[in-house]
């Protein structure tokens, strides 16, 4: 198998009683790039996702991680495995504050054991502070540290996305799938968070992004799928794939081109 | 009175217990569990048949009550672990039920009758060493200092990272599982740890009341208990202690209520349950944190990430 | 006991059943609620109906009429009163509110009518016998009344508005509420439909036996189950899961289990007959969470 390749879905089927979701979908992350998944509403993006991370189980096709494959495997499995997603609405614990779904993401926690709160309490808040200080440097870094102890349910649209990309990094995952990370951020933040998410990934870290706005893509990412009535319908580098008028007119929403076009 | 107010206060403690056991898994995880008097109730029998029966310490009896009690926590959650709420609670509820039916028809052995007659001779723990008068005091100072340790261990948990991630499953499950964290068995190990709190709050009832039959642990008793925590306020420690006192004290007054209505005493504990279920609606619609909310953690101003 | 006889009390079982998870099956359905109260319609049904019979002289199928409307227009003002203003709440809050309701109404029943058992008066019933089989006319008229109650539903369901709404709803939970069917009206017409028909099932029950306090409550577990074993949100389910879950446990109690091993001889006994709603309950949600006709699941 190429060593390039990260996360590779192989011709996945899932449907919903008479409804198709996806057909046949395959696709590749590699190491190193930012892959985008891009088409319509209800074009089973999300469902894609769910399938990936083990939400929901396809009926046919098989998806394998870092060379293992996580057809049937629980959602928590694959999340210790180095694959972790965010969601599209924001699922968050609504009555923790901000620095609480920071400090529930990282993995192997002592202090999760039963027994090890009380036999080695000593090694739970050592492990507490190296983790209080790394939510810290991430709440710095997506702009929420005036936010801390702010309630999540509490925090505007926007912020929740951005408190969910902290939380998912937090939990210091290989491969981040980002289900519409931009929506409801305001541009300037949104500009700030394309940066990030940059640097991120030349820190070594690799991304799969769910995003309807267009102009970050073609920003953001070195590879793009465009799904439609659960097919790939193209796969490309951006400046290509988004350039082909059938794709554009045919499939992506009329919204999504208006707001294309300050920058053609 | 004052024998009444230690009668009072023991019954706070044994049901404190219980309260906070009831909070820990529905105020911090959120587990709809209505078979919480099984916990109760398997304590109180094996704590029995343990010292009874098989001649056992006490501090023995207590722990296999929690055992039992444990080890039937860990059974009902382990089918129902990945299903939703309302699963849960008719889940749990059956399964305290069955539980009932289970010592309902089945006599114990020797001379002790057991089924629906009840086991009475319960012995009372260290009862030579103490007056008649001075007993009652050591008992309570005796499920107080439970009582202590348990507030010890629930709130010592709720602080850890523990606790925190069961705050987290209690709002879903869906970004706990998407973060790694198996809810399944975060689930199994609360219903056991609330179920050894249970048990031991039972074999503390039994070797007080040194009787027990099957209709002390009728599914009215898990419904006092969430009424307790949710006036006290779920997921505070505090506010499940005194949601407990004052149930407990509202329960038992209707015994001096009867001087002064002229009702029988049959209507009378009726209309005491009636005044409780009104209590629980009124408090979900009006009241739903509770006398005493939960408090959050706070990790103070922003502070500079790396100084 | 004839195999028929057998067949004749889980009918009969069934149908009590079955009336009493009609309503808690709509309700939940539509509104994701497990009405932990529901059964306690039964108990204020069979009381009312039993005040009318005696005080007023109303023959019992009137007083049962009166009865069944009244307790519907409970249902409907509980929800008007209390839980439409839960309507956002999380699912726990809404069972909580309904375990908090059901004691309040168990107890006021037995604040007003006493703890003791009580009797409808009701001639001697001298069975007919049919090859093997003992019925009374009591019994012909408890599957008489029941089977009427299906097929009203069933008209119900099928030719008025409402009745398709509440199919509709039951079959795209997400889709119906975007198209705005889950409305108050709708709502209102399960509340008082369930209320009502459990109210009939509690005098049905009443009749067969006695009235009791308790003699709602008593059944809750068998209820669920029979709901849950149908598929929640699925009315025919539902009396379908009665069906099932009463030969069960009248055959249960039968089958020697002492035959699995050599020699055996072991049956259940009687005192454990509720044990076996709680294993079909058990063995729905770990091998059919949706149940048998495919209703909501529970994730």
């Amino acid at each position: 198998m190429d060593q390039d390749v990260l996360l590779a879905v192989e011709s996945v089927h899932k449907r919903f009683g008479g409804l198709v979701a996806l057909d046949g979908v395959s696709l590749v992350v590699r190491r190193g790039r930012i892959t985008g998944l891009i088409g319509p509403n209800g074009s089973g993006k999300t469902t894609l996702f769910n399938v990936i991370t083990g939400f929901l189980r396809p009926e046919r096709g098989r998806v394998r991680f870092a060379g293992t494959d996580l057809t049937g495997l629980s959602p928590d499995r694959i999340a210790r495995l180095g694959l972790c997603r965010t969601f599209q609405l924001s699922l968050h614990p609504r009555r923790l504050t901000v620095m609480e779904n920071l400090l529930l993401a990282p993995q192997q926690q002592a202090g999760e054991g039963l027994l090890a709160c009380f036999l080695r309490p000593g090694k739970v808040w050592r492990q507490e502070r190296q983790f209080l200080a790394r939510a810290w440097e991430l709440l710095a870094q997506v702009g929420l540290a005036d936010h801390a102890d702010a309630e999540a349910g509490s925090l505007s649209g926007g912020q929740q996305k951005l408190l969910a990309l902290a939380q998912v990094l937090m939990a210091d995952p290989q491969l981040v799938l980002l289900d519409e990370p931009t929506a409801g951020v305001n541009p300037t933040l949104a500009q700030h968070l394309v940066a990030l998410l940059r640097t991120l990934q030349r820190q070594g870290r690799d991304f799969c992004i769910i995003e309807h706005n267009l102009r970050v893509v073609r920003r953001l990412c070195d590879e793009v799928y465009v799904l439609d009535h659960g097919q790939i319908l193209a796969h490309g580098d951006p400046a290509t794939v988004l350039q082909r008028e059938e794709v554009l007119r045919a499939y992506l929403s009329r919204r999504a081109l208006r707001a294309e076009e300050p920058d053609r | 009175m004052s024998e009444f107010l230690v009668y009072l206060a023991t019954m706070s403690g044994i049901y404190g217990i219980l309260s906070l056991s009831l909070n820990l898994q529905y105020g911090l995880t959120g587990l709809a569990n209505f078979g919480h008097v099984a916990f109760f109730m398997l304590g109180a029998y094996t704590s029995t048949i343990l010292v009874l029966l098989a001649q056992l310490p006490f501090p023995l009896g207590l722990l296999g009550g929690a055992l039992a009690a444990a080890l039937f926590g860990g059974l009902i959650a382990l089918p129902t672990a990945n299903l939703q709420q309302d699963y849960w609670a008719i889940t749990t509820l059956a399964a305290a039920e069955i539980v009932r039916l289970v010592f309902l028809n089945q006599p114990l052995k020797g001379p002790y009758v057991g089924a629906s007659f009840g086991v009475g001779g319960i012995p009372q723990p260290w009862r030579q060493a103490f007056s008649a008068a001075t007993y009652p005091y050591f008992y309570l100072a005796l499920v107080l200092a439970c009582l202590l340790a348990t507030y010890a261990v629930v709130s010592w948990l709720a602080r850890m990272p523990f606790g925190r991630t069961l705050r987290a499953i209690r709002e879903g499950d869906a970004v706990p599982l998407a973060l790694g964290k198996n809810v399944g068995r975060f689930r199994v190990k609360v219903m056991m740890l609330g179920g050894a709190l249970g048990g031991v709050a039972g074999s503390l009832f039994a070797h007080y009341n040194a009787f027990i039959d099957p209709y002390y642990f009728l599914p009215l008793e898990t419904f006092l208990v969430w009424a307790m925590v949710l006036l006290g306020g779920c997921g505070n420690h505090l506010g499940a202690l005194l949601g407990t006192v004052t149930v407990l004290a509202f329960y038992h007054s209707t015994r001096f209520l009867k001087d002064y209505l002229p009702l029988p005493s049959q209507t009378l504990a009726s209309l005491r349950m009636v005044v409780i279920g009104v209590l629980i609606i009124l408090v979900v619609l009006f009241l739903p944190q509770g006398l005493l909310p939960e408090r959050k953690r706070r990790y103070g101003p922003r502070r500079p990430a790396r100084s | 006991m004839a195999v028929e006889q057998l067949l004749l009390n889980s009918l009969i079982r069934a149908a009590e059943l079955g009336l009493l998870s009609l309503g808690l099956t709509l309700l939940y359905g539509l509104l994701r609620f497990a009405n932990f109260a529901h059964v306690e319609f039964a108990v204020v049904g069979a009381y009312l109906a039993l005040f009318f019979n005696r005080s007023w002289h109303w023959p019992l199928p009137a007083a049962a009429l009166l009865a069944m409307g009244l307790t519907g227009s409970l249902g409907l003002a509980v929800d008007r009163l209390v839980f439409c203003r839960l309507r956002h709440a999380a699912p726990v809050m809404l069972m909580i509110t309904s375990f908090g309701l059901g004691i309040a109404l168990r107890e006021g029943v037995r604040t007003l009518w006493g703890p003791a058992p009580q009797l409808y008066p009701l001639p001697l019933q001298r069975p007919w016998l049919l090859g093997p089989v003992r019925l009374t006319p009591l019994q012909l008229g408890i599957l008489g009344a029941a089977l009427a109650c299906a097929l009203l539903l069933h008209l119900l369901l099928t030719t008025t508005r409402a009745g398709m709404a509440m199919r509709a709803t039951a079959d795209h939970p997400e889709l119906a509420q975007a198209c705005g069917i889950a409305t108050e009206r709708v709502i209102g017409s399960v509340w008082f439909l369930g209320a009502a028909f459990a109210a009939l099932a509690g005098v049905l029950m009443g009749a067969e036996t006695q009235l009791h306090p308790n003699m709602g409550f008593a059944v809750i577990i068998p209820v669920f189950c029979a709901a849950l074993l149908g598929g929640i949100g699925r009315p025919y389910g539902a009396l379908l899961g009665a069906l099932l879950l009463a030969l069960a446990e009248n055959a249960g109690l039968r089958v020697n289990f002492g035959a699995l091993l050599p020699g055996g001889s072991w049956y259940l006994p009687t005192g454990y007959k509720d044990a076996i709603a709680f294993a079909v309950l058990i063995l729905v949600l770990l091998l059919r969470p949706q149940g048998l006709l495919g209703g909501k699941r529970p994730r």
